[in-house]
């Protein structure tokens, strides 16, 4: 090998040298950033992913973070670089050719012969390179193959009808105005109220303000109702009493009645029509029938049908008006209601049991629903009011007692029903 | 004196040539000096590059042999003056004496002292008064003498050779710092082990003077002297220089932690022409970066003030200048955590 061709083979292994070691100085500053780069990649392509499919607008943009971090760990590293010169220094050092090299370069002496490739100048410490290459690696395959689940836009619920309490409020309303019973102005409010609802927006239509005053105006009016049909029946009541009576008086109960159900009717959140409303005014002052009958007649059979309309409506049992009472019959309280004429049946137990049916559980059927128990019995005995010990008494309050009887015998006195007194009594004897 | 960056003419077989007379030079020295090779290299090494050196060491390990032996094989005019407290300047420069010519006429002539030698052991320096030691080092510097307005050239070459005592202390004037930089080395005399003193013991005899033949001519120690400037300091091993003293000041290095003041510029080219001489010595035309390891220590230490802490705890200027040896990358080259060196 000629002189000009050591130095060359010299020089080229300086600057292989120099750029060996410049790209490792690159990398130790380069791969930090890089790191940190993929973990910020991770989420965001994970995040991405959920969303959309990544194309190469993700590619390309990774390709320049990585290119914009390679400049980073560039500027950053650069003030270390090597030139040719202290490679050559570094390469005199490692081959052991006590500055044979530089002095070389500078044309003191002749370049050193070539003995053989050598050892490598520098190995490469793995741990700090790799852990960062690897590391970087997975948290990138992570990002890029870890199974996501699409997001899938799931489409909003139109909500296209209010709560069915509306329909039936209006239901309600159409039935109170068909019934013609019933002021306007009445069932106005009712009806504003209504729309003050359904003029929310949509999605408030079901919140919780929304529903608790839809059912608040649903319990009213029901309420309303009902106590418009108590009082319109008991007028109804008095009226046929009157029109039953013809040319006499009524009796004071009766104008005692009529005029409370006028009142309600009145002052009710459901007013009656002014119409019928004058027409039982009239009656109630003057205690007689100053209407001719068949306007009275009409009167009733307008609320019958009236009141007929309403209780279809909500859903009630058919209402039957008839005579039902006269000034001759037996008051109802009296227990001696008659059965099968139509008229409702009023539950009421008489003052007085009835010996023939003592002992015997009667279920009692009322179609009235509005006011019977489900499964409510009457039960009848022999055993009289009179039979309870009036004077006997239990434990008192303040703290102090007083017994009259002896023992457990004042309990069942005072307190045991009637057939459990029965069988006390003859458990313990006659005592 | 040729530019660091630029390869003189020098020829390597000129360099062979006089390194054959430099290693006659030393191995005649190791027949003086047993177990002392590391010192005689050194000293040979000043003589190259025209230093003084300040032998520090107990009595009886060879100062004075190393010195005569010296003169002896170049063949070098040597004087000694033994330092006490009363020498005055003038009793070792000289002084003007007044003498009366045959005409009649009294004129001062001028009285070379001691001084006027192209080797002087200067024996326990430190037991003179400052004044008298500003003398000395003031001709070590300017290489003459001035007395009563005139200037008295030194003979060349002109070395000296100054030694001092660690111990006895006491009644000493310790050389300050700024005259102590004027030596190139300071070495320390180290005792040999029991082979080197079973080898002393067989070859020389209590008072016997010692025979060395002359190696070297005067004329070739100052063309070898000559030959030292022209070797080629490589700017890698100019900025290693660089970087070394510059390190020994403090915060510029950990080693130099401890440090008070640092090396001066001084220092620096002191090594770079000890470096050069060794390069010589060793037969080559330049200088590497083993050569300024090798001299650091001798050509740094001594150029190093420690600071109180560091003394307390025995840091020596010796001791900053191996660490700096081992922090100071001679190529400069850094690597990364991820690169190891595979052989250096």
């Amino acid at each position: 090998m000629v002189v000009a061709e050591v130095g060359s083979y010299w020089r080229k292994e300086a600057r292989s040298l120099a750029r060996w070691v410049n790209l490792w100085w690159w990398l130790d500053r380069t791969l930090p950033l890089w790191l940190g780069f993929n973990c910020a990649v991770v989420v965001a392509v994970l995040l991405l992913r959920r969303w959309f499919d990544l194309g190469a607008w993700f590619y390309w943009g990774y390709a320049l973070g990585v290119l914009l971090f390679g400049v980073v760990g560039y500027v950053r590293s650069r003030s270390r670089f090597i030139g040719s010169d202290k490679a050559l220094a570094c390469l005199d050092r490692a081959r052991g050719l006590q500055g044979a090299l530089y002095a070389a370069s500078r044309g003191a002496v002749s370049w050193p012969p070539v003995a053989g490739k050598g050892e490598a100048v520098f190995r490469v410490s793995f741990n700090r390179i790799h852990g960062s290459l690897l590391l970087s690696l997975l948290f990138l395959a992570v990002g890029l193959f870890l199974p996501i689940e699409k997001y899938v836009k799931r489409s909003q619920l139109e909500i296209v009808a209010g709560p069915n309490a509306w329909a039936e409020m209006e239901e309600w309303l159409s039935v109170m105005e068909a019934s013609d019973l019933v002021e306007e102005e009445s069932l106005a409010s009712f009806e504003e109220q209504l729309d003050s609802l359904v003029d929310q927006p949509r999605e408030d239509w079901f919140s919780d303000g929304s529903l608790e005053a839809t059912d608040f105006l649903a319990e009213q009016s029901k309420d309303s109702t009902l106590q418009f049909l108590e009082s319109l029946d008991m007028a109804m009541q008095s009226a046929s009493r009157l029109s039953s009576a013809g040319e006499g008086m009524l009796s004071e109960r009766d104008m005692r009645e009529l005029s409370k159900s006028i009142e309600n009717l009145d002052l009710g959140t459901l007013a009656l029509r002014e119409d019928l409303m004058k027409t039982l005014s009239e009656m109630a002052e003057s205690g007689q029938s100053s209407v001719d009958p068949q306007t009275l007649q009409d009167m009733l059979d307008r609320m019958q049908e009236g009141a007929q309309t309403v209780r279809q409506g909500m859903g009630m049992p058919r209402y039957e008006m008839g005579p039902m009472y006269s000034e001759s019959d037996t008051r109802p309280e009296a227990g001696n209601g008659r059965d099968g004429e139509g008229g409702p049946t009023p539950l009421t137990v008489s003052e007085e049991a009835s010996p023939e049916l003592a002992g015997n559980l009667e279920g009692i059927s009322n179609d009235d629903r509005e006011r019977a128990i489900l499964g409510d019995t009457a039960f009848t005995s022999e055993v009289r009011i009179e039979d309870f010990e009036p004077e006997a008494r239990g434990m008192q309050a303040g703290d102090r007692a007083h017994n009259v009887g002896q023992g457990g015998s004042a309990v069942w006195q005072t307190r045991s029903r009637p057939k459990e007194q029965i069988l006390l009594k003859n458990y313990f004897g006659n005592e | 004196m040729s530019s660091a960056s630029t390869p003189t003419p020098i020829t390597e077989a000129r360099v062979q040539a006089i390194q054959t007379k430099l290693k006659a030079l030393t191995g005649a020295l190791n027949q003086v000096l047993f177990g002392q090779e590391k010192t005689v290299e050194l000293v040979v090494v000043a003589l190259l590059a025209r230093g003084h050196v300040l032998l520090e060491g107990l009595p009886g390990l060879g100062k004075t042999e190393l010195v005569k032996g010296l003169s002896k094989a170049i063949q070098l005019k040597q004087n000694r003056v033994q330092f006490t407290p009363d020498l005055l300047p003038g009793d070792i420069t000289g002084n003007p004496v007044l003498q009366e010519s045959p005409t009649g006429e009294r004129t001062f002539v001028f009285q070379k002292g001691p001084l006027f030698a192209e080797l002087l052991l200067a024996d326990e320096i430190n037991r003179a008064s400052p004044k008298t030691q500003s003398a000395l080092l003031e001709a070590m510097q300017e290489r003459s003498v001035s007395v009563f307005g005139t200037s008295h050239a030194l003979p060349d070459p002109f070395f000296v050779f100054a030694t001092q005592n660690p111990i006895e202390l006491e009644g000493t004037y310790p050389l300050p710092e700024a005259q102590i930089d004027r030596f190139l080395f300071k070495l320390q005399m180290e005792r040999g082990d029991r082979s080197v003193i079973e080898k002393i013991v067989q070859h020389r005899d209590l008072g016997g003077e010692v025979s060395v033949s002359q190696v070297m001519t005067r004329e070739d120690l100052l063309e070898a002297s000559s030959m030292t400037r022209e070797v080629f300091l490589p700017p890698e091993v100019v900025s290693y220089i660089a970087r070394l003293v510059e390190a020994t000041h403090a915060g510029m290095s950990q080693a130099a932690s401890g440090v008070r003041f640092g090396c001066s510029p001084r220092a620096a080219i002191s090594l770079a022409a000890s470096a050069r001489a060794r390069a010589l010595l060793n037969g080559r035309v330049y200088a590497n970066f083993e050569d300024v390891q090798a001299l650091a220590s001798a050509a740094l230490q001594h150029r190093i003030v420690m600071d109180y802490q560091a003394k307390v705890e025995g840091i020596s200027g010796e001791s900053v200048v191996k660490m700096l040896l081992e922090e100071i990358s001679p190529d400069g080259v850094e690597v990364p955590g991820s690169l190891k060196s595979a052989k250096l």
